[in-house]
């Protein structure tokens, strides 16, 4: 607790320019930017527009390239699209993976290409009120994957309708990311991997969205991933609910209750969305996991995540995560990973991130080693 | 911890100092809100006895701040009737206050409205609020890459006063 303090201290004293997290240019809701409401997936018009003129360093144009022209290039092809009803992307994201770096013996890099994928998006109505958006592409398979779970590595990872029946209001069916907590972009956080909400675990499903003055609320129904076996296909729902506090932050808590026919996940969680001003931000999220084997005793998990962003400059942002997970909770064995990482974006269509990890585990009989890795990632967009 | 996070959130807002105009406008569909605010408030304000009065407090639409720049600009234009900033000047005129309360004439976009406004009586200034619909000034609806503005937007302004 008293680094924790200590951290917030630190981090809050800085005099900067602020940072992405949404939230931190007062964009409390993931709406502007995204045709999910929740965040994630393809960037609506307007987010790209912020994207470029917000998020990406201008260092590399010419002083005569405004921030009016930036927006006016973010399009697909680097122009304002001549029509309103189809929207394409196309995504990269690759790392070179270090681990153990500077060890002689047990150093090993490996670049592993996370994502490749196209989107489209069609729109139609006033404020694109129907959207059908789908992408396809290349995703790795899981690290871990599940046993007899064979997922071929060309596959879309998202697809669904969505119609806001009121700017307020919106249905949305197909396959998502599950409602839940805070989707932060490291798809290791144990806030994403402890209640499987990350990177593969996405669902079939319909989901509602509500979107009132102070508040904003999802409820998601969902059958499983159609694509595993149907023993193995994760049916429930979650909910998430979020509440404005002080016109410019975020105070929420989320549930999901899933189960097939080997277990049984539920899992509760609340989290946080500060604005530190001009686009910093701190996030939080702490929740507890149990999951119950079908012939087995419920195993409880708890974990924490702390994420802090700051922009010292227009395209560069400096974070630093600090995590926790206690597997078991009737066990006194708990890990915590922590590290720093740089965001930089020379233009918009271009993300460079080197991110640092130092992971501990602590039990109370025996003494480990603290591991260390690092990753240099590539992220392009058009 | 919550202290110390509340600490952090309230010590850029004592940072403004006392000559404050910041207007509060919510995206459609409540989407989020921003804030832009201008230092640069002019005028005098006077107070004799309890009762205030200024005869013409103005502030110009360029200077703004919404920390987004494009978003600046677009205020700017959007508020001084063009790119060519027509109506550069906000003006609230004939300002009379007491007891908590006052009327004056707010001109925005070349359009005259009566406004009525709620104050409090600060060490050496007041903090006075207002509600105006954008409409009522003749301004279109703003609407740039399909996030759109709530017609009302909450104003506040803090400003130091002279007594008569």
């Amino acid at each position: 607790m008293k680094f924790i303090l200590f951290f917030i201290l630190l981090v809050t004293s800085i005099k900067s320019f602020a940072y992405p997290n949404f939230i931190g240019h007062s964009y409390t809701s993931c709406l502007n930017c995204h045709y999910n409401p929740f965040g994630g997936g393809p960037l609506t018009d307007y987010g790209r527009a912020v994207s470029a003129t917000t998020i990406s360093s201008k260092a590399l144009f010419p002083a005569r390239v405004d921030d009016e022209k930036l927006a006016y290039m973010s399009g697909f092809l680097f122009r304002k699209p001549k029509q309103n009803w189809l929207r394409t992307q196309v995504n990269y994201r690759g790392f070179n993976l270090v681990r153990n770096p500077g060890s002689t013996k047990a150093e090993t890099k490996q670049w592993i290409n996370m994502q490749a994928d196209a989107r489209l998006i069609l729109k139609f109505g006033e404020n694109d009120r129907f959207v059908a958006v789908t992408n396809f592409g290349y995703s790795p398979e899981p690290a871990n994957p599940i046993a007899g779970d064979k997922q071929s590595e060309w596959r879309s990872r998202e697809y669904y309708l969505g119609y806001r029946i009121t700017p307020r209001l919106g249905i949305y069916a197909g396959l998502m990311d599950k409602v839940y907590g805070l989707r932060v972009i490291e798809h290791i956080a144990f806030s994403r991997t402890t209640p499987q909400v990350t990177q593969n675990d996405q669902t079939h499903g319909a989901m509602v969205h509500y979107l009132s003055e102070t508040w904003e609320t999802g409820l998601h129904f969902f059958q499983g991933n159609m694509s595993q076996d149907k023993d193995l296909r994760m049916r429930g729902m979650s909910g998430t609910f979020e509440k404005t506090v002080f016109e410019h932050h975020r105070l929420g808590f989320s549930f999901l209750n899933s189960k097939n026919d080997y277990l049984e996940l539920t899992s509760l969680a609340l989290h946080g969305r500060f604005n530190l001003k001009e686009g910093s931000s701190l996030l939080f999220e702490a929740g507890q996991t149990g999951q119950k084997p079908a012939n087995g005793e419920e195993i409880k998990a708890r974990y924490g995540l702390l994420q802090t962003s700051l922009r010292p400059t227009r395209g560069v942002y400096v974070l630093t995560n600090v995590e926790y997970l206690k597997r078991d909770i009737e066990q006194e064995t708990y890990t915590v990973r922590w590290g720093p990482a740089l965001q930089y974006f020379p233009m918009q269509r271009l993300e460079l991130r080197l991110d640092v990890y130092n992971t501990r585990n602590f039990t109370p009989d025996a003494s480990t080693k603290d591991s260390w890795m690092y990753l240099v990632q590539t992220h392009v967009w058009l | 911890m919550i202290y110390t996070i509340l600490l952090t959130l309230l010590i850029p807002a004592l940072s403004w100092g006392q000559n404050l105009v910041s207007v509060r406008a919510t995206m459609i569909p409540n989407t989020g809100s921003f804030t832009a605010k201008s230092i640069k408030l002019k005028g005098r304000l006077l107070k004799q006895e309890n009762v205030f009065t200024a005869d013409r407090l103005s502030v110009f639409v360029n200077s703004f701040e919404t920390e987004n720049n494009l978003r600046d600009k677009h205020f700017a234009e959007y508020v001084g009737g063009g790119s060519k900033l027509p109506h550069r000047r906000i003006d609230l005129t004939e300002l009379k206050a007491q007891d908590g309360k006052g009327t004056g004439n707010l001109i925005v976009n070349g359009v005259s409205k009566p406004i009525e406004i709620n104050y409090e009586e600060k060490e050496n200034f007041i903090e006075a609020s207002f509600e105006v619909r954008a409409s009522d000034f003749k301004l279109p609806r703003a609407n740039y890459l399909g996030i759109g503005l709530e017609d009302l937007v909450k104003i506040q302004v803090q400003y130091p006063y002279e007594k008569k």
